[in-house]
């Protein structure tokens, strides 16, 4: 649904919709994450989030924790 | 009720997808449900605000989806009843809160007016207007029982001369 893994470049995308996940609580978790390089940027109505690790890492794992991080930091900051 | 299943199963079990009207469950709702279901499992919240929400959980380290989306279900209930109550509670809530508050403003004004204060003030305030006549002092003793042990500082065991 809303991510996909690149094994060539070693990328793990998320597609994130921003009804649900808000470009503050992004950009913040973005500013907390070490040892990980992201890029963000607009895919139509979407946040394409690139990222990167700089260790080898389980690229679908990690994606999937970064989203969970974004619902764990939502939970902490909104509610 | 048979057909009522808002729950698709995939990819062998280990991806569920559950659709929530965001009519019944509020987004804040959903936040939550997920939120204490996070160790179990991935969270991808996506589908329009307005008319369909879809939650895709993905799960960790093989365990069962199924169960976690039935759980994520329990969940979106559980969250809902505490906001019902939440919004119920508020008035009596904030009740409680205020009187608290007044109840120490109170403590601090109890502070500044001393009663035992006042009350010595009142009592000085009349031992000084009554006056005692040395005659009024005077101890009758016939049998001298009440001799002091330091008798050069006992009052009234004098006789009053007029007497």
């Amino acid at each position: 649904m809303g991510f996909f893994v690149v094994e060539g470049k070693g990328v793990a995308v998320l597609e994130l919709n921003p009804a649900f996940y808000p470009e503050k609580v992004i950009d913040l978790a973005i500013s907390k994450t070490k040892n990980l390089e992201i890029k963000k940027s607009m895919q139509g109505k979407k946040i394409r989030l690139e990222l990167k690790a700089k260790e080898k890492v389980n690229l679908k794992e990690l994606a999937l924790e970064f989203s969970n991080y974004l619902l764990s930091s939502m939970k902490n900051s909104k509610l | 009720m048979p057909g009522l299943k808002n729950v698709e199963i995939m990819e062998q079990g280990k991806k569920a997808i559950v659709n929530v009207n965001p009519k019944v469950f509020a987004l804040e709702v959903i936040y939550s449900a997920a939120y204490v279901l996070l160790d179990k499992a991935y969270f991808l919240i996506d589908g329009d605000p307005e008319k369909e929400i879809k939650v895709e959980i993905i799960s960790k380290q093989g365990k069962e989806v199924e169960k976690i989306a039935l759980e994520f279900n329990n969940e979106l209930v559980n969250y809902s009843v505490y906001v019902v109550q939440a919004a119920r509670n508020q008035a009596v809530r904030e009740a409680i809160i205020s009187r608290a508050l007044a109840t120490n403003l109170n403590t601090e004004t109890e502070e500044e007016y001393c009663e035992e204060c006042a009350e010595e003030e009142a009592l000085e305030k009349k031992a000084s207007e009554i006056k005692i006549n040395d005659d009024d002092l005077y101890i009758k003793d016939p049998d001298g029982i009440a001799e002091p042990w330091t008798p050069e500082k006992a009052k009234g065991l004098k006789k009053p001369k007029n007497e």
